[in-house]
């Protein structure tokens, strides 16, 4: 009991500190630009497979090549936004047919470049081993996570309070209008959003992945249905419910696999449920303010 | 008064249906019948029979189910990006009501599109509290977390698996009267699906469409005609998947619930413009003929370079998508009718 209980704590901490990385990104490209992003999931499953494919052709340096990757995929996400999404944003249907799309094609080339066998990529742990508290095993890998997760998260929200450009940020997801007559060009903002999105997602990836699996490439969806629960819950746009919400979902995950018969079945279907519940009795989420619409 | 107008109508039909055959609508769509009731009888060649038709027969299939998520999402306005959820539940009644249950086809098939109706109040009853892109999201999230409880964890053994429901009876053991049900069941559901949206309720679904807030104003009950709408997309979705159990004699989780068919949904519908239903028949054709050619033309080498084609034929079927989104926002299928019927009035001299 007591070790199913730690491993309870464990598990909902690293999904927590993986989720509130993806979720986050995905809440401020919503929150400034009013963009559903549905490629998100695939910019992170993208990184994973980069980080496969990539030592093929690049000295061997594991940092240097998951640096070279989070930059390749920021840069992704920066022209998914120029030649993509920037021209359709005043359409909502546009940018979901769109970046659905976008989301497809990643998955289908990834598809055709490495099928749908399952890898590993543990050669680019940072931290490698176990750590033994008396009886129980914690792996390095996810614990290094879950404080690079605070840290990067803290680091994030000093950056959208302090900088000039999170505070352009701010403004013009407060009235758009407004921001562009003092002078914020609404697009570069909206440009640099999405870049700092996908640099969110590759992160968690390059983070993640090396002591997980890649699991096929259809397995962005799942994570980009994990941070729609997330924001549902939190708010959507509301970057302190992204966190919290994040947290909550990867505990709530957790829990139902470890204590519930069947459980990793009915893991699946949390976010289901925490979506339809949030809809029906509080559809602004916790830290909403705004009608949802 | 209704009842007088219907019967002028059915007495003046062989005017009416006349009056329409000469506009360039209607002979086109004429034309277009008459090469689909043609097509079974041109060659009594095995691969043509066995091969060749059942791809008409598939592509008719995908029209109706494309036709129908352009009804719930060109016309009312409700983006799903889950529209595999009805096709998928729709085959799994119908594959379980024959293979566990011994019902006859038909009533299974009937079964199935009501499970499908069934679901989609189900679904759209908490999607519909949300709006646009949410709307599509909360869809999509719904479809992926179906097939994943389908297809994997412990519950899966009680939906059967990854495996699915095999060996279920084909509609007919001759491809050329499969090929005449499905044609005349798509028939059928495009004059339903067009009177639909040219009807009072279609309208009603396009005030929604364009503008929510207004139509509240004006009386209607938003909430119940979205609800409706789900459910009679639902209907025809679960009629395509019913039948496309029946077409594959199987059904699987990746094959019936599947993101991808939410995709080819979408990309049909979306290649011949939304809101136009017919657009969906002629996305169907193309994106179903289009994966014939490329699993034909199979490996080319050029160079030192072997590309098998058939691997990309999704990848390229986005690439398509993303360039009809972004470029042809209307779709193709209009702007080619517009050229087609300027160039027919300069024939006829008009």
């Amino acid at each position: 009991m007591e070790a199913e209980i730690i491993n309870f704590l464990f598990n909902g901490t690293v999904n927590g500190a993986i989720f509130s990385l993806i979720a986050l990104g995905y809440s401020l490209v919503y929150g400034v630009g009013h963009i559903m992003n549905l490629a998100h999931g695939a910019f992170f499953m993208l990184t994973g497979y980069m980080l496969l494919w990539f030592p093929s052709f690049l000295p061997e340096i594991p940092w240097l090549i998951a640096t070279i990757v989070v930059i390749f995929v920021t840069i992704i996400g920066g022209l998914a936004y120029i030649i993509l999404i920037k021209p359709l944003q005043d359409t909502s249907v546009g940018v979901v047919l769109i970046t659905f799309g976008l989301a497809f094609f990643i998955q289908e080339y990834v598809f055709v470049l490495s099928g749908t066998t399952p890898y590993s990529v543990k050669e680019f742990k940072i931290i490698d081993g176990v750590t033994k508290i008396p009886s129980f095993s914690f792996i390095n890998q996810f614990i290094f996570l879950i404080f690079a997760s605070l840290i990067i998260v803290s680091v994030f929200a000093l950056f959208i309070s302090k900088s000039k450009l999170g505070k352009s940020i701010r403004a013009v997801s407060q009235d758009r209008e407004a921001a562009s007559l003092m002078g914020i060009n609404t697009n570069r903002v909206l440009l640099y959003t999405l870049m700092i999105s996908a640099f969110l997602a590759s992160i968690a990836a390059v983070l993640y992945l090396p002591a997980a699996a890649l699991n096929g490439p259809s397995m962005g969806w799942g994570y980009l249905t994990n941070s729609f629960a997330v924001v549902i819950l939190g708010g959507m746009g509301s970057l302190v419910g992204s966190v919290v919400g994040a947290y909550i979902v990867g505990y709530v995950t957790s829990f139902t696999s470890i204590f519930i018969p069947n459980g990793p079945s009915w893991a699946h279907l949390v976010p289901i449920i925490i979506i339809v519940i949030m809809l029906l009795i509080r559809p602004q989420g916790i830290f909403g303010k705004k009608e949802l619409r | 008064m209704v009842k007088e107008k219907m019967k002028e109508k059915i007495n003046n039909f062989p005017g009416y249906l006349k009056s329409w055959g000469t506009t360039f609508i209607g002979g086109l769509t004429i034309l277009c019948l008459i090469i689909l009731t043609v097509i079974p009888f041109l060659s009594n060649d095995l691969k043509y029979v066995y091969v060749f038709l059942p791809q008409f027969t598939l592509a008719m299939i995908f029209a109706i189910f494309a036709a129908s998520w352009d009804l719930l999402t060109g016309i009312s306005g409700q983006i799903s990006f889950g529209h595999a959820i009805f096709f998928g539940v729709a085959g799994y009644i119908c594959a379980y009501f024959i293979d566990y249950q011994g019902f006859p086809t038909w009533v299974a098939i009937v079964l199935g599109s009501l499970g499908a109706v069934f679901f989609g109040l189900l679904i759209g009853i908490p999607c519909l509290r949300l709006k646009g892109p949410y709307l599509a999201l909360g869809t999509l999230a719904f479809s992926l977390i179906l097939l994943k409880l389908f297809l994997q964890g412990s519950l899966a053994h009680i939906f059967f698996g990854s495996e699915g429901i095999s060996g279920l009876p084909s509609l007919s053991d001759d491809p050329i009267i499969e090929y005449f049900i499905i044609f005349i069941f798509t028939i059928i559901s495009f004059i339903v699906i067009i009177q639909i949206s040219k009807s009072k309720l279609g309208t009603i679904f396009k005030s929604i469409r364009d503008d929510e807030t207004g139509a509240d104003a004006s009386g209607i009950n938003t909430t119940k005609y979205k609800v409706i709408a789900f459910m009679i997309s639902a209907f025809f979705a679960g009629l395509a998947g019913t039948f496309y159990a029946l077409y594959n004699t199987a059904v699987n989780p990746t094959g019936n619930f599947g993101t991808l068919n939410s995709f080819f949904a979408i990309l049909m519908a979306s290649l011949g413009g939304l809101t136009t239903i017919t657009g969906a028949a002629l996305g169907a054709f193309f994106f179903i003929f289009l994966e014939y050619i490329l699993i034909e033309i199979g490996v080319i080498e050029i160079g030192n370079l072997i590309i098998d084609v058939s691997l990309w034929k999704f990848a390229i079927f986005a690439l398509i998508l993303i360039i009809v989104v972004r470029f042809a926002e209307r779709g193709i299928l209009r702007p080619i009718l517009e050229h087609l019927k300027d160039l027919w009035d300069v024939l006829m001299g008009r």
